[in-house]
C-alpha cells in the first residue's frame, strides 16, 4: 500500500525542513564564502577576482587580530556567569532556602530581555555623570571609584561583558538546576553517613553527575560569546579607540560601512570556522573523557 | 486532539502569512512605463517633516497615477541597505540622504546615481547656492540637488552666562576666557559639551567648529580626494592640539569618550552646560527645551570665534540632497515625475514652510527679509553670510570616505581618553587619505 | 553544626539571595524609573525616585513613538515561526531519529553546521537572495528567513525527543496499518511533549528578541518589529532620553509578561532544550 512512497517518505518528512533551511541559511552561507573570494563593493556588478587575497590581508590586519582577542577576552569573561550560576544552583538546590521559586524566576528575567533593552539600560547604569553606578558611588562617598565605564579603553570591554555576563547567569543556573535535580539524593545520604564533608560530595557526586550539563552550558556561552553582536553595537559601536570592536563588529564595519563585502565576507567565514573547529574538538575531548 | 491541533496551526500559518502579506510590500518587478510608484527613501528631514509630507501629498495630487512610497531611514539604515538595493528593483527611486563623499560620493563613484546635467539649467537648479554646486558635483557633472543649508556654530545658555557676568566670545581667545570663568564658578557648570561615545558625533561636530577657527579654509578643502593637500600640512596637528589642550584643561564634559551621543543635549537642555558646538537643524529641539526649562535654560547661537588674525571662517555646507538611482535612467517617463517630485521640494513656494514651520534652510538663495525669522535663524544666517567667500563646505571628519571618518573618531577617542596622541591621529588621518586618494583615482581608470 | 551557625548559615544564604536578586532587577528598575521622570530630574537627581510619577510619558511613548505597531509586527512574526518550525521539525526529527536511510548522517551533519553560524556573516547574501525572489522587506519574508535560523536547533531536539521514545509504538502503529505519518501525528508527537515545550520557548525567545535580521531586511516603518524599532527610537529622539526609556519599558512589557505567565514552561523549556 505505501510501498511505493516508502523509500520516498524519508525524504518527504525532511524536505520542508531542508528547504526553508537551505534556501535562508546554506545558500547564504555558500554565497558568502564564495563572496570572501572576490572584491567587491555590493553596488556594482564589478567585482574581481582576489581569491585568498582577502583571507591573506585578514591575517594580516592588526585589526582583525585586536577584534579576535578582545573576543578571547569576552571568552575569558563569559566564565564568571557559568560559576555564579553554578554557584546559585548549587545553593538553590541543597539549601533549599524558603521562596527559592521567587528567586529562581527572577534570576532568569535578564536573560528574557531583548538585547536592545538591556543595552539601553547598562548605557545609562554607566554614564559617568548621572549614570547610576557613579551616582551610587558618589552617594556612599567613594567618588574616587568613579569610572569612566564605557569611555575607558581599559575598561569598556570588561564594561560591556558584565552587561551581557548579566542575562546570562540565570540561564546557566536553570541549567545547572536541572542537572542537579537528577541527581539521586541518597548518593548525598550515604556519603555523608561515610563522613565525606561539603567540599568532598560537591567535588565527588555533584560534579561528575554535572558533566553534560557543564558540557552543553561552556559550549552554548562559547558561541555566543563569540558571536556577541547586538550589545557592542548599540552601545558602544566598537569604540572608544577600538577597544570593544569584536570580530561582529568588524564584519558589520567591513560589509556595510566600508562597502568591502568580499573581505567582510572573509572575516565571517574565519568566525564561523573558530566556532565550528572548537565546538568539534572541544565535544570530541569531552566524550573521550565520559 | 490531533486533528485540531493540525486544524488549528494552519490556520494559523495561513493567517499568519496572509495578515503579513498584507501589511508588507515586496518589490515590484515592472516594466519600464507601468511601476509608477516611487520609492523614496530619505532622512526624516525630506520625508517626515511637514513641509515634505505637504509636498508628496501635492505631487501625488498633480500626478494621478503616481505614488510615493516614503520611508525614514537612518544611518544604520541606510549602511545595511542602500548597498544591496541600490540599482535593483527593491532598491529605491529616489534617495535624501547625506551630501558627503562619504555618502553621495561613493555611490556616484560606481556609477549608481543618474547624472542630472541634462536638466540642471532647465530646472532652476543652477541658483542653489556655489557651495552646494560644488560640493554635489562630481567630474564636472552635478549628481544631486542640495537641501538643508547649514553651519556649525556656538550655542550659548543666556541664562548661566548672565548669571557668570560673561559676555558673548568674539575671539577663540575670549572663548577660551569665558570657559575658564565658568570653570573658576566651581559650581559643578561644565563649560563646554562633548559626547564622544559610539559614533562621536559631537566630536566630529567639534572639529568644523576648531578646525575652522583655526585652520584657514584652503588647507581644509584641499584634504579631499581631488585635492593635493595632506593632514600633514601645518595646522591640523596644532588645532588636534588644541583640542587635547582643551580636554586636559577641563573645558570639556569630563570623561567625555564614555558619553553617548544621545545623552549630550540634555546636559545642555538642562542648565548643566554654559557651551555646545551644533547647528540650525537642532534649534526646534532647542525651543522645545526653553519651554520645559525657562528658567534654567535660554540659548543663544553666534558664529564660532575664530583666532586672532584670521578672517571669519565657518562650516558652511548642504546638510542633505535628494538623488536619483541609475536605474531611472531606462525609464524616461518615471525619471521625469522623480524629477517633478525633486523640483517640488525645491519650488520657492516651499521656502515659507521650510524656514517657517521646519526650520531647514533650502540650499537656493532667499530673501531673508520675506521670511518670519527665529532669532537663532537670523544669526545662522548671518554667520553663512559673514563667512561669505570664506565659508568652506567641508564638514571635516565626514570626508572621504567611511574609513577616514572611523579613523577621525578613534584617534578622538583616543585622544580624550589618553590612549593616543594628536600626532598618532595625523599619521593615521594622512595614511588613509593616501589610500582613499589611490581608490578614487583607480575607479577613475 | 550547631544551631546558631545553622542559623547565621541560612541568614548568610538569604543574603546572598537577595543582593542577587537585587542585581537581576535592578537594571530594569533604572529604565522605568528614568521614563517617570522628567529629562531635567534626569540630570539634577539621577539616583533618587522620581519626584512625581509621570505615567503620562508612558502614554506619549505609546503615541509618539507607535510602540503598538511594533508590538504588533514582533507578533505577526513570531506566531507563524513557531508554527513552522514545529512542524517542519516534527517530520524531520522523526525521519533522522526513527527512520533508516541512506545519507542520513551527513543530511544530520548538514543541519548541524547550521547551530554554529553566526547571523552577521549571512545576512548581506540573505538579502540579496530574499530580493531576487521577491520577499524583500516582507513581513513573510523575514518569517521564513527567522524559521530558517532556528530550525537547525528545533531539528536537534526533536529528533532527540523522539530517539528516547521506544520504537516499539511505531512498529505498533505500522502493523496496525498505519502509515508514518499517522505514527508521528498520533502517537510520537504527543509524547514528544517536553522538547516541543522546548523549541517553542527557544524559537520564541529568539525571534522575539531579534535585532540583526530585521534591521537588514525591514526597511519600512510600519513593519518595524519591537527591537528594530527601539534602536531606531534612539537616533530619533536624541535630546528625549525620558521618551526612549518610557518606549524601551513599554516594548519590554510583553516579553515580561509572557514570562510571568508561562515561567515553568519556559524554564523546563530552555532546561531541556540545552542540555541535549
Amino acid at each position: 500500500m505505501t510501498r511505493g512512497w516508502g523509500r520516498l517518505t524519508p525524504y518527504l518528512f525532511i524536505l520542508p525542513a531542508a528547504a526553508i533551511y537551505g534556501i535562508f541559511l546554506v545558500a547564504p552561507l555558500a554565497q558568502t564564502a564564495v563572496m570572501s573570494l572576490w572584491s567587491w563593493n555590493g553596488l556594482t556588478p564589478d567585482y574581481s577576482w582576489v581569491g585568498l587575497d582577502n583571507y591573506v590581508r585578514l591575517l594580516t590586519d592588526s585589526a582583525v587580530w585586536s577584534a579576535a582577542l578582545n573576543n578571547l577576552r569576552w571568552v575569558v569573561l563569559a566564565v564568571f556567569p557559568i560559576l555564579i550560576g553554578l554557584g546559585l544552583a548549587v545553593l538553590l538546590h541543597q539549601a533549599r532556602p524558603a521562596g527559592r521559586g521567587v528567586y529562581r524566576a527572577l534570576f532568569f528575567l535578564p536573560y528574557v530581555l531583548a538585547t536592545v533593552v538591556v543595552a539601553l539600560a547598562w548605557g545609562w547604569i554607566y554614564h559617568p555623570t548621572f549614570g547610576t553606578l557613579n551616582s551610587a558611588l558618589r552617594a556612599l562617598g567613594l567618588d574616587q571609584l568613579t569610572q569612566n565605564w564605557l569611555g575607558d579603553p581599559q575598561l569598556a570591554l570588561t564594561a560591556l561583558a558584565t552587561a551581557a555576563n548579566w542575562t546570562g547567569f540565570g540561564f546557566c543556573m536553570t541549567l545547572f538546576l536541572s542537572g542537579l535535580n537528577t541527581i539521586d539524593p541518597s548518593l548525598y545520604d550515604a556519603a555523608k553517613v561515610d563522613g565525606a564533608s561539603t567540599w568532598q560530595r560537591f567535588r565527588h557526586i555533584t560534579l561528575p553527575a554535572l558533566a553534560n550539563t557543564m558540557n552543553a552550558v561552556v559550549l552554548i556561552v562559547f558561541i555566543n560569546t563569540v558571536r556577541v553582536f547586538d550589545i557592542v553595537f548599540v552601545l558602544t559601536a566598537g569604540g572608544p579607540a577600538g577597544a570593544t570592536e569584536v570580530l561582529g563588529t568588524k564584519i558589520y564595519r567591513e560589509t556595510f560601512q566600508n562597502l568591502d563585502i568580499g573581505y567582510g565576507s572573509a572575516i565571517a567565514m574565519l568566525m564561523a570556522l573558530i566556532i565550528l573547529l572548537t565546538s568539534v574538538v572541544y565535544l570530541r575531548l569531552r566524550e573521550r573523557d565520559a | 486532539m490531533n486533528r485540531s491541533f493540525a486544524a488549528v496551526s494552519t490556520a494559523a500559518v495561513v493567517i499568519g502569512l496572509t495578515l503579513s502579506g498584507c501589511t508588507g510590500s515586496a518589490g515590484q518587478t515592472a516594466a519600464p512605463g507601468t511601476d509608477k510608484t516611487i520609492d523614496y527613501w530619505g532622512f526624516s528631514g525630506g520625508v517626515a517633516s511637514t513641509t515634505a509630507k505637504s509636498v508628496i501629498a501635492a505631487f501625488e495630487e498633480s500626478h494621478p497615477g503616481y505614488t510615493v512610497n516614503a520611508v525614514t531611514m537612518d544611518t544604520a539604515d541606510f549602511d545595511v541597505k542602500l548597498p544591496s538595493t541600490l540599482g535593483q528593483d527593491s532598491g529605491p527611486d529616489l534617495v535624501y540622504t547625506g551630501t558627503e563623499p562619504n555618502h553621495l560620493g561613493r555611490y556616484v563613484k560606481v556609477g549608481q546615481v543618474s547624472s542630472l546635467a541634462d536638466v540642471w539649467g532647465d530646472r532652476g537648479w543652477d541658483k542653489l547656492v556655489p557651495s552646494s554646486q560644488e560640493r554635489l558635483t562630481y567630474d564636472d557633472t552635478p549628481y544631486a540637488v542640495g537641501n538643508e543649508l547649514e553651519t556649525v556654530g556656538l550655542m550659548y545658555n543666556k541664562v548661566i552666562l548672565d548669571r557668570l557676568g560673561i559676555a558673548v566670545p568674539t575671539s577663540l581667545a575670549e572663548l577660551e576666557q569665558a570657559m575658564d570663568k565658568v570653570k573658576a564658578a566651581g559650581d559643578g557648570t561644565i563649560p563646554m559639551v562633548l559626547a564622544c561615545g559610539g559614533p562621536c558625533y559631537a566630536g566630529l561636530h567639534m572639529m568644523h567648529a576648531l578646525g575652522y577657527a583655526t585652520i584657514p579654509t584652503a588647507t581644509i578643502l584641499a584634504t579631499t580626494p581631488v585635492g593635493t593637500g595632506n593632514y600633514t600640512d601645518p595646522g591640523w596637528l596644532q588645532m588636534l592640539e588644541k583640542f587635547k589642550a582643551w580636554n586636559d584643561t577641563g573645558y570639556f564634559t569630563p570623561d567625555a569618550s564614555g558619553i553617548p551621543d544621545e545623552n549630550h543635549t540634555a546636559s545642555f537642555c538642562t542648565g548643566t552646560t554654559a557651551f555646545m558646538v551644533k547647528g540650525p537643524w537642532m534649534f526646534a529641539a532647542m525651543a522645545e527645551c526653553e519651554k520645559e526649562n525657562p528658567d534654567k535654560f535660554q540659548f543663544g547661537f553666534v558664529g564660532f570665534p575664530v583666532n586672532d588674525g584670521m578672517p571669519f571662517q565657518a562650516y558652511v555646507g548642504t546638510g542633505k540632497a535628494w538623488f536619483l538611482s541609475s536605474g531611472l535612467d531606462s525609464d524616461p517617463e518615471k525619471r521625469a515625475a522623480v524629477l517633478d517630485l525633486v523640483s517640488a521640494f525645491t519650488d520657492a513656494a516651499t521656502f515659507t514652510s521650510w524656514i517657517e514651520t521646519d526650520g531647514l534652510f533650502p540650499a537656493i538663495e532667499f530673501d531673508p527679509s520675506a521670511y518670519k525669522l527665529s532669532d537663532p535663524q537670523k544669526a545662522a544666517l548671518t554667520i553663512m553670510n559673514d563667512a561669505g567667500a570664506n565659508g568652506g563646505a567641508v564638514d571635516i571628519g565626514f570626508n572621504n570616505s567611511a574609513e577616514e571618518t572611523q579613523t577621525w573618531v578613534a584617534g578622538l577617542q583616543g585622544i580624550l581618553a589618553g590612549t593616543s596622541t594628536p600626532q598618532d591621529l595625523v599619521g593615521n588621518l594622512q595614511a588613509q587619505l593616501e589610500k582613499d586618494r589611490a581608490a578614487w583615482d583607480a575607479q577613475k581608470k | 553544626m550547631n544551631r546558631a551557625t545553622h542559623a547565621a548559615g541560612r541568614t548568610m544564604i538569604h543574603v546572598v539571595l537577595i543582593v542577587v536578586a537585587f542585581v537581576s532587577i535592578a537594571p530594569v528598575a533604572v529604565i522605568v524609573s528614568i521614563a517617570l521622570k522628567t529629562n531635567t530630574e534626569l540630570a539634577t537627581n539621577p539616583l533618587g525616585l522620581p519626584q512625581r510619577w509621570l505615567f503620562s510619558n508612558f502614554a506619549e511613548a505609546w503615541v509618539e513613538a507607535g510602540i503598538g505597531r511594533y508590538i504588533l509586527n514582533s507578533i505577526i512574526v513570531v506566531l507563524p515561526t513557531l508554527v513552522i518550525v514545529v512542524v517542519v521539525a516534527s517530520l524531520a526529527g522523526y525521519a533522522f531519529a526513527l527512520l533508516r536511510f541512506p545519507g542520513r548522517d551527513i543530511l544530520f551533519a548538514v543541519f548541524l553546521i547550521g547551530l554554529t553560524l553566526p547571523a552577521v556573516s549571512i545576512v548581506i547574501a540573505l538579502s540579496f537572495i530574499q530580493q531576487s525572489m521577491g520577499l524583500f522587506n516582507t513581513l513573510p519574508g523575514l518569517i521564513l528567513a527567522e524559521a530558517a535560523l532556528c530550525i537547525p536547533l528545533a531539528v536537534f531536539l526533536m529528533r532527540a525527543a523522539f530517539r528516547d521514545l521506544p520504537g516499539e509504538l511505531r512498529e505498533a502503529v505500522l502493523v496496525d496499518g498505519g502509515t508514518e505519518v499517522t505514527s508521528l501525528v498520533r502517537v510520537m508527537f504527543p509524547l514528544a511533549r517536553p522538547a516541543v515545550s522546548a523549541v517553542t520557548v527557544l524559537t520564541f525567545l529568539t525571534v522575539w528578541n531579534d535585532y540583526l535580521l530585521p534591521l537588514v531586511l525591514i526597511n519600512t516603518e510600519s513593519l518595524r518589529t519591537i527591537p528594530l524599532g527601539l534602536a531606531f527610537l534612539k537616533t530619533a529622539f536624541t535630546a528625549d532620553v525620558v521618551l526612549i526609556a518610557a518606549s524601551t519599558t513599554l516594548a519590554a512589557i510583553p516579553s515580561i509578561v509572557i514570562y510571568a505567565l508561562l515561567q515553568r514552561q519556559f524554564i523546563s523549556g530552555i532546561t531541556q532544550g540545552s542540555i541535549k
